[in-house]
């Protein structure tokens, strides 16, 4: 909304025109003729309100404004804070389209803009963010299950894919697999599906000492000492490259060969009980992302690249690639997203100018950086994205965090996003965390949270102006058809059994028969 | 209050030859349960219910005698038979002992056998064990637990309302009846507190009884009154002041009254609902000061306020009742009529005359008033007053009478006691009691200066109202001698009181005229349903609706600075023309937002 009036210049000599610009925050109905106990009456009595002597047609609309600032009353491009009253009673109007994108837009006219949607209220009003904002001082997109952050996290990857702006995209359900299934869509673009697949070549022979640690209590100096021992005994020079649980099964072997001469008896075993417990996880594991593929069997599941020895396979411009974390455990997905990470993060921060910048898309982002609350500090990937999201902007690695649960996440690493795009939020806890994180949300936008509906939400931060009530562009077209609810009824009716529970249904048969006598 | 409960096996002590000897030969009710349920109390009252259905009510108290060394209740000589006849008729007697040591009443009220009464308490709630509880009785069981004895009292208070006087009870306990009792109890001697409530009750069932041919009864029927009004226009009416401060003067007073119409089944919002506002400043109604012959005169501003807001409300009212299509019914918020004997242009008022401009704005000129009144007063020099409030207000009193459309005046928190001595003047009239029994409930009102709401509140039901009462609201002899001639020729107007909550203040209602005794219950149908409308606040709703509409502003009465005022009169008066200056007036009493009530500052 704006209104025109008069203020004091700043030499307080005259006084100029402005227009101040106000976002309505709240509107209420209100009849005050009609008396709430009499509509009870009414309700009680199964009465017409026509049909009595109460009034209905003096019913009032009431809005507040929250002012965003002031502008010349003839170019809206510079938004300054106002710092004189509204004159009561002044007339309040609804600006035209063009004046609210130039009061959105300002001064950076040249500047590229993601297209996200249009206000809420005024479709005829496009809201798009600074893309640069976006992809190099990281975004956040919050919501409750079905608020839209997939489909805002899609609108952003296409924009972005426009723009050859290359991405990976960590994906731990497979939400994002469906981008694959519409590649034609994305004329001249390459879309990657990739299964963790981690193996183990002469550049890499940290990788299964970094899993130990990780995934078990870790080794002490001695049994690393004869962990080591073993990786030297084994040869992977040249183009050799094996897979992690291959590799473990010949360090077993070679442990297994070393000399226990002047150790404790007990350090082989130990080392040898880690390495069975990274490679029984891991095996297990791959069996489970294994199945999930052969059920997603339409798409093409290309192994995993190594981040350290093949980053440009990850990162290309035009290129999104999607690794599929489904069958994974949380601390393997957690440590697999900090290898992945922490490689192409290093590979940018050392200046090798193999890889371009690039955005992380990462999808469950509380099972990634969970709060302290949360009691999961000791999660692999926490501090990668910490410092990811810290120097980042440095050497063009940007994050978009996507989350349904913001209160389980780490506030530190949350409160370093520049843009927030906050949608649908009930849970009270993940409300209060939210108004605490984001600088620009007021009280009354943080009140809109629980009303918002699918794809209607708030954008706030650098990327725009000021906040924004946005309703994000559905790109229909990229809904996949492959994957959707899984229609468990059917699977019910067409159950054939099993062994285990035709053995069951023996066993019940015997007992009912020996009731029976 | 405590309450005791004894049920007796009248059978049963029929065959014991000591109590059949104490109630039949020495006319006494032996207390048989538990002796101390009287307390330390030497005196009661009793009320029982004869085999006719009537109550008898002795409000004289009994001492209390003992009868071998039982205490007793007497049984009057002049209930005596009745009470013995319908001992041996009747299985069950139920005793009630009600009240405080000070003020005990014994209720005595006989059941014809255990199904007519324990099986009917059992009946209501399944839960109760009365068997458990010697209930029925086989001799006399005082009823010890509150459970059982709640469920017997809703029992009996259902089954003879008047007898317990529930509707009184249950009045003067509601709390905010109670919480204005008690600020008024602090306003009268202790002494006369201790029984305040219960003479209340006295009254109340007394005034009750006296006055049941006169008491009205209206179903709640929602849909069948507005069925019967669908299509009609019917108008609410009511007015607005407003003061501008900082001006020396009590002038300009901006007056405003406003009318709401609607038509109950319209659906069309354009011809359902109709708003309008007849705004006018005190000066433009009261200007004509060469009436006052009084050279050193000052005008009583507060009256001065109200003669105006008497004058424009009913005029306002008066104008639209001629308005076609004309209306079903039109209801003022206030009294129909006021007592205007005090608004002359003498001492102590010294009110001017009505402005000749404004009358003839509003269709009345000289020769109406002229010719309509006779004696009008004059001044010594023999001017004939004909533009006096006095005679514009008899004048516009008259033709509100001659009206055919029922118009009401509705009166809420009526302090005055004008329908208490109306009712007690009919009754003496009519011979229900001697003018000694009235000048006694004359006594007592004034004793415990209850009012017309406390009394009829105490005596009436939920949906029953007072045949309406031809009341003079303007008496001779309250006028200045020079307008004494004058007084009998305003109108009577008709006056009833009607309840339409348990716990809330009856209202009063005025009518214009006597209307035929089926078109009164029909208004009083449609006044009772709209303030159904009102659950809580029992009163119309279409008053409550013109009430916010009419209101002045606050940021009219108090945010139009003197500054303001001062200057735009000042640029009126530069001006010389009286029309801008009329204009400016009469702005100043409108709201640009005319629905608004009471806009937040």
């Amino acid at each position: 909304m704006t209104t025109d009036i008069e203020i004091p210049s700043e030499t307080g000599s005259d006084k100029i025109n402005v227009t101040v610009w106000g976002r309505i925050t709240e509107l209420s109905r209100f009849n005050p003729f009609l008396p709430a106990e009499a509509t009870v009456e009414l309700a009680d009595e199964g009465l017409s309100l026509t049909d009595t002597v109460l009034s209905n047609t003096r019913d009032q609309v009431e809005g507040k404004v929250l002012v965003l600032g002031r502008t010349s009353s003839n170019d809206y491009s510079a938004l300054v804070p106002l710092n004189y009253p509204v004159q009561p009673g002044a007339v309040v109007r609804m600006p035209k389209p063009a004046d609210i994108r130039r009061i959105l837009i300002g001064d950076d006219e040249d500047v590229h803009r993601l297209e996200l949607g249009t206000l809420i209220g005024r479709k005829d009003v496009s809201v798009a963010l600074k893309t640069n904002i976006i992809v190099a001082r990281h975004m956040a997109i919050l919501a409750m299950t079905g608020g839209g952050k997939t489909v805002a996290a899609r609108r952003v990857i296409r924009e972005l894919l426009d723009q050859n702006y290359p991405l990976v995209i960590l994906d731990p359900h497979g939400d994002y697999l469906g981008l694959w299934e519409k590649r034609k869509l994305f004329k001249d673009k390459q879309i990657n599906l990739y299964f963790p697949s981690l193996s183990v070549n002469d550049k890499n022979l940290g990788l299964v000492a970094y899993l130990v640690s990780q995934m078990t209590q870790g080794l002490t100096d001695a049994q690393k000492e004869k962990f080591h021992e073993a990786i030297d005994r084994i040869d992977l020079n040249g183009d050799r490259e094996l897979s992690v649980t291959n590799f473990i099964d010949l360090l077993l072997k070679e442990l297994s060969g070393l000399k226990k001469k002047g150790t404790h008896p007990g350090t082989i075993p130990a080392v040898r009980r880690g390495l069975n417990m990274v490679r029984g996880k891991i095996g297990a594991m791959e069996i489970a992302n294994q199945k999930l593929r052969q059920r997603l069997s339409q798409y093409k599941w290309k192994p995993m690249p190594d981040p350290l020895t093949a980053p440009e396979q990850f990162v290309r411009p035009g290129h999104a690639s999607i690794v599929y974390l489904g069958g994974y455990d949380h601390l393997t997905q957690s440590t697999i997203v900090a290898l992945v990470l922490q490689h192409l993060f290093d590979n940018r921060a050392s200046m090798a100018n193999t890889i371009p910048p690039f955005l992380t898309i990462v999808e469950e982002a509380h099972n990634f950086i969970p709060s302290r609350g949360e009691g999961q500090m000791d999660t692999p990937s926490v501090e990668i994205i910490r410092k990811v999201i810290t120097e980042g902007r440095k050497f063009g690695v940007g994050l978009l965090l996507v989350s349904q649960r913001p209160s389980r996440l780490d506030e530190t690493t949350l409160s370093q996003c520049n843009t927030f795009l906050v949608f649908r939020l009930v849970n009270p806890r993940d409300q209060a965390f939210v108004e605490k994180v984001m600088e620009n949300l007021s009280r009354s936008d943080s009140k809109l949270l629980p009303g918002f509906g699918p794809g209607e939400g708030i954008v706030s931060g650098q990327a725009v102006r000021f906040p924004l009530l946005v309703r994000v562009k559905f790109d229909k077209d990229l809904v996949p058809q492959g994957i959707g609810d899984e229609d468990f009824l059917s699977a019910v009716a067409e159950w054939t059994g099993s062994t285990q529970a035709e053995a069951v249904e023996r066993g019940d048969s015997f007992e009912k028969d020996l009731e029976g006598l | 209050m405590n309450r005791n409960l004894i049920a007796i096996n009248t059978a049963s002590l029929r065959a014991d030859e000591a109590v059949w000897r104490a109630v039949t030969v020495k006319k006494l009710l032996p207390l048989l349960a538990d002796q101390h349920l009287i307390g330390t109390a030497k005196e009661y009252a009793l009320r029982y219910l004869k085999r006719d259905r009537t109550i008898y009510a002795a409000n004289d108290k009994n001492t209390i005698p003992t009868y071998k060394g039982q205490k007793c209740f007497r049984i009057p000589d002049e209930i005596h038979d009745d009470f013995i006849s319908n001992w041996k008729n009747s299985e069950y007697l139920f005793i009630s002992i009600e009240g405080t040591d000070a003020a005990l009443t014994v209720i005595a009220v006989f059941a014809e056998s255990a199904k007519s009464s324990f099986d009917q308490i059992s009946s209501r709630d399944a839960t109760l064990r009365l068997n458990v509880f010697d209930l029925p009785p086989i001799r006399a069981t005082s009823v010890t637990s509150p459970e059982l004895r709640s469920a017997i009292y809703k029992w009996l208070g259902d089954e003879h309302s008047d007898l317990f006087s529930i509707n009184a009870h249950r009045f003067l306990n509601s709390t905010h009846i109670l919480t204005s009792l008690f600020a008024h109890i602090g306003s009268i001697s202790s002494k006369e507190s201790v029984h305040f409530i219960d003479r209340i009750r006295i009254i109340g069932d007394h005034f009750r009884k006296w006055m049941e041919p006169r008491i009205k009864s209206i179903e709640k029927d929602h849909h069948d009154l507005w069925g019967h009004v669908y299509g009609e226009r019917i108008s609410f009416i009511d007015g607005g002041m407003s003061r501008i401060i900082g001006l020396p003067s009590v002038e300009p007073m901006g007056i405003r009254v406003g009318t709401y119409t609607v038509i109950p089944g319209e659906e069309r919002a354009e011809e359902r609902e109709h708003w309008s506002m007849d705004s006018a400043v005190i000066g433009d109604i009261l200007s004509d000061r060469s009436i006052i012959e009084d050279q050193d005169y000052k005008t009583d501003s507060k009256r001065l306020q109200e003669a105006a807001r008497y004058i424009l409300e009913p005029l306002s009212l008066l104008t639209h009742s001629k308005k076609i299509p004309l209306p079903y019914i039109c209801l003022l918020h206030g009294p129909l009529q006021n007592q205007f004997s005090q608004y002359d242009e003498l001492r102590p008022a010294y009110i001017p005359g009505v402005d000749a401009d404004f009358l003839a704005a509003r269709g009345i000129e000289k020769q109406d008033i002229v010719n309509d009144l006779r004696d009008i007063a004059t001044t010594q020099s023999g001017k004939q007053l004909w533009n006096s409030a006095m005679a514009v207000y008899a004048f516009i009193m008259r033709r509100i009478n001659e009206v055919d459309i029922p118009m009401l005046g509705v009166v809420e928190r009526a302090a005055s006691k004008a329908m208490i001595h109306t009712s007690l003047k009919n009754l003496v009239d009519d011979g229900v009691i001697t003018r000694q029994t009235s000048s006694r409930v004359r006594s007592e009102i004034m004793q415990l200066d209850v009012d017309d709401q406390i009394v009829f509140g105490c005596l009436l039901k939920p949906g029953e109202y007072i045949e309406p009462m031809e009341v003079t609201k303007n008496p001779a002899n309250r006028a200045n001698d020079r307008w004494r001639p004058l007084m009998p020729q305003i109108p009577k107007i008709f006056s009833t009181v009607l309840k339409c909550g348990e716990d809330a203040y009856p209202f009063r209602v005025e009518f214009n005229r006597r209307f035929a005794d089926d078109k009164i219950q029909e208004v009083m149908k449609l006044v009772y349903h709209t303030s159904l409308l009102l659950p809580r606040y029992a009163f119309p709703v279409g008053i409550d609706i013109v009430d916010k509409f009419a209101k002045i502003p606050d940021w009219m009465s108090k945010g139009i600075s003197s500054h303001l005022a001062a200057n735009v009169f000042r640029y009126c008066l530069q001006e010389g023309d009286v029309r801008t200056l009329r204009l400016m007036r009469t702005l100043l009493s409108r709201s640009p937002r005319d629905f608004f009530f009471r806009p937040k500052a």
